[in-house]
């Protein structure tokens, strides 16, 4: 009987795992034709007058968000409860400050340099980027439920399925960016 | 030191390791933009590198296909 429901439980995630993966392959697409759709446009061609070190610093930021959101899954997976919340907060905490550094600077700036929603790279440059950020946005909603949840002790070692769905969709939104940002900041 | 430690011990290694890694690979990434005058092939390649570390090490995906980890 044991082994039966071990089997079941087993089948549950492995069958959660590929949901997600399918889910996030389908939305792969979606910024895969963005990205297409900013060379076809575009070629390599880019405005010279972009904040490097604002895209620099924002995807540092991003790529630490990763290494704080492996480690709370990794904290959560060995029994460490504390490890979990304050790993968790932190990748909020990044997330929120790329958000702000996205919308709330590079958006303000961008224009005072010539690249608005309306015309020309700026296209490409508002369509990839607010897409983008709308996934960072939901990433940080569904980090925060998740923090929510463990906080009242929701998760343990054997049981930590929302905060590995959570993780999975943000290491997924920095792997979006890892294409993005050389696409747009980077490529002459 | 009891294996669940012994656990953590180990994933934490490999987090650093990745992140050091990533780190290494942004900054290669930056100055072969600087550096060279068509760098889209240069930088389509260090950015699968970057994308395949966190897809296999963070993300996991040999989930999909062994129950060796995670298996809660």
């Amino acid at each position: 009987m044991s082994t039966h429901v071990s089997h079941a439980t087993y089948d549950r995630l492995a069958i959660n795992r590929l949901g997600l993966w399918l889910f996030i392959f389908s939305d792969a697409l979606i910024f895969a034709i963005l990205l297409i759709t900013r060379f076809a446009l575009f070629g390599t061609s880019r405005p010279e007058e972009l904040n490097q070190a604002l895209g620099l610093g924002l995807t540092v930021i991003l790529l630490v968000s990763s290494l704080t959101a492996y480690r709370a899954e990794a904290a959560i997976a060995t029994g460490d409860r504390s490890g979990l919340l304050r790993n968790l907060l932190l990748t909020i905490i990044f997330g929120t400050l790329f958000l702000v550094g996205v919308v709330g600077w590079e958006w303000r700036e961008a224009p005072h340099l010539g690249i608005v929603p309306q015309e020309g790279y700026g296209i490409a440059f508002f369509s990839m980027t607010g897409l983008h950020a709308f996934h960072v946005l939901t990433g940080v909603l569904l980090l925060l439920i998740v923090f929510f949840n463990a906080r009242r002790g929701a998760y343990g070692p054997d049981n930590y399925w929302g905060v590995e769905a959570a993780v999975k969709y943000w290491h997924f939104v920095d792997v979006v960016w890892v294409f993005f940002y050389p696409a747009l900041y980077l490529v002459r | 030191m009891n294996t669940l430690e012994q656990l953590r011990a180990k994933k934490m290694r490999v987090g650093w390791l990745v992140g050091a890694g990533l780190a290494v690979t942004t900054v290669v990434e930056y100055y072969i933009a600087v550096g060279l005058a068509r760098p889209l092939v240069p930088l389509a390649i260090v950015a699968l590198i970057k994308a395949w570390l966190i897809v296999v090490y963070f993300m996991h995906i040999k989930q999909l296909w062994t129950s060796e980890e995670g298996g809660h």
